[in-house]
């Protein structure tokens, strides 16, 4: 039986003619990393947004932990610590004051505020720099600052919206270490990123959104399986070839892909039957089944961290 | 409405606030030279207007005090502005607490700055500048409390108009002017045109010297200043209703700073 904190079901949601959310349906449980995946504009932050209330739905539902969080955002948002996509501290103040602050606003009261402040700031590596002010801190301490602020609470629903964008290599591990530590304590996250290593890397369940809607969902594994063929991408300095024998191929521009189980023996096979058309080659590529194949699976076009999708076209 | 989630928010502000001290000095050393420079002029006017004896400090003091005063509605407004541009508007919308925690929270200190302004610009006024209150003093202390309410208040609307924070030193700037010349701050109301003297009564600056002045040079008592003050309340209100109406928790603000 699901013990799901997030219910999200048929959420739209548009800015004038653009459709930013159109129909969105999905579950985070107790204990579940959901890893929100899509390219810059798909949705994600609007997603998050609406969770938290920070902004209205034209229509859906959203429960957080039962909670109606359209009707009552507020109730809501004693079980929510959000992590905004954009940078969000006080500069001017102390990192100990930053987090006093929020603690305080989350319920906390001394003295299990001190002891909460202690435990988030050690688990970030913040520890030794409680009394800094924020604005002294390196762009990964203040990132790392940002997500420490959203769990000085425990709260069973966490929103990471793109928690890791601009943040060093020690920031990101420490950040992903610590989300799969935070459900295994039993929190529901939700991880919107728009990096498909982070995702594989949590292991997490996974709901890909491309403008506005989700477009695949499942566990990394089961995506894989039913979605992640091995891809053979040829790309050439003009038009590939229209086809290659005993295979079927996709022409994307200048790009050839070819899905195939056995990619080592299709590329021999394929660079073997070019002919002439060898010597337009300009790259060859082989993507191993992960998330990056899933997404060419049912997007048809590669995915790319910060590609814009123009949600006005949809 | 939480008490401790609005206290926490107050003391957070104050802290913020405090942090740039120079603001604060340059608050009250301004407008303190401003009234040593103005007092010798005003002492004539105000024989001329028929109150003898009086050093000039009577119109100085409140004028000034007045006139930066309006200033506090632009440090109402930059309250917000701020935490636009630090992106924490959404993180404290995001967390419990309630609408009238944030504005509680952001509000108070910036009122107890202003009333602290110009209390202390009074108290310089009496020991520098030989100001003589020959009224109530708990009238004078009413009336700087009903006028800093009002021009935060006006901070309110004015930050509810503004999407920029250009736009909001604009409309802070050329009001807290125009308050102050129209409303009898800059120079006394009498020498002002008669034109001016009859719609200096829509500005709440205007209120605010009538009261000064009738506490501190026709010695008036708290309920001699009941009027001013009610009207300083309304405009307060009045504000608070632009404000009310306009103002969008979720509208993105750009801060330039």
């Amino acid at each position: 039986m699901r013990d799901a904190v997030l219910t999200v079901s048929g959420l739209r949601k548009s800015y004038g003619s653009v459709v930013a959310l159109d129909g969105v349906d999905l579950d985070v449980d107790r204990g579940e990393v959901v890893g929100l995946l899509g390219p810059n504009g798909a949705g994600k932050t609007t997603l998050v947004s609406i969770s938290c209330g920070l902004r209205r739905a034209d229509a859906g539902s959203v429960q957080v932990n039962g909670i109606d969080a359209l009707a009552h955002p507020q109730q809501a948002r004693h079980h929510i610590g959000l992590a905004p996509q954009d940078l969000g501290i006080y500069p001017v103040v102390t990192v100990r004051r930053n987090l006093e602050l929020f603690g305080e606003l989350a319920g906390l009261l001394k003295p299990a505020l001190g002891r909460q402040i202690e435990t988030v700031a050690a688990a970030l590596f913040l520890d030794d720099l409680l009394d800094r002010k924020a604005g002294e801190l390196s762009g990964g301490q203040k990132r790392r600052l940002h997500t420490a602020i959203a769990l000085l609470n425990d709260p069973p629903l966490i929103l990471l919206d793109e928690s890791t964008t601009g943040a060093d290599v020690e920031t990101r591990a420490a950040l992903i270490e610590l989300v799969r530590e935070l459900a295994h304590r039993g929190s529901a996250v939700l991880y919107s990123t728009h990096y498909l290593q982070e995702v594989e890397a949590l292991d997490a369940s996974v709901v890909i959104i491309e403008r506005g809607k989700v477009i695949a969902q499942g566990s990394v594994d089961t995506l894989i399986s039913h979605n992640g063929e091995a891809v053979v991408e040829l790309t050439f300095d003009g038009s590939p070839p229209g086809a290659i024998d005993g295979y079927e191929v996709s022409i994307d521009g200048s790009v050839m892909r070819v899905s195939t189980e056995d990619p080592g023996r299709s590329m021999a096979d394929i660079l073997g039957s070019l002919g002439p058309d060898a010597a337009h080659l300009t790259g060859v590529e082989i993507i191993r089944p992960s998330l990056e194949t899933v997404y060419l699976a049912v997007t048809g076009r590669r995915y790319e961290a910060g590609e814009d999708i123009d949600v006005a076209a949809s | 409405m939480s008490l401790r989630r609005s206290w926490a928010l107050i003391r957070h502000e104050t802290r913020v606030i405090f942090d740039d001290p120079g603001t604060l000095v340059f608050l009250l050393l301004m407008p303190f030279l401003m009234m040593a420079v103005m007092t010798p002029l005003f002492q004539l006017s105000l024989e001329a207007e028929g109150f003898t004896g009086t050093s000039g400090a009577e119109q100085a003091v409140p004028g000034i005090a007045a006139m930066f005063a309006t200033f506090s509605a632009s440090f109402a407004g930059f309250t917000f502005f701020r935490e636009h541009g630090w992106n924490t508007w959404e993180r404290l919308r995001a967390s419990r607490a309630s609408t009238l925690d944030l504005m509680v929270g952001k509000l108070v200190p910036t009122l107890a700055v202003a009333v602290a302004q110009m209390l202390l610009l009074f108290a310089l006024g009496v020991v520098f500048l030989d100001l003589t209150i020959a009224g109530s003093l708990a009238a004078l202390a009413g009336i700087v409390i009903v006028f800093s309410i009002s021009m935060v208040a006006f901070g309110m609307a004015i930050t509810a108009l503004s999407r920029t924070s250009q736009q909001l030193n604009t409309f802070a700037n050329v009001g807290g002017i125009l308050f102050a010349a129209i409303g009898g701050a800059l120079v006394p109301i009498a020498v002002l045109p008669g034109w001016v003297q009859s719609i200096a009564v829509v500005i709440p600056t205007f209120w605010a010297m009538t009261g000064f002045r009738d506490v501190i040079l026709d010695g008036a008592g708290f309920s001699d200043v009941v009027v001013p003050m009610l009207i300083l309340v309304l405009f307060a209100v009045g504000f608070a209703a632009i404000a009310g109406v306009r103002f969008r928790l979720e509208e993105s603000k750009v801060y330039v700073g």
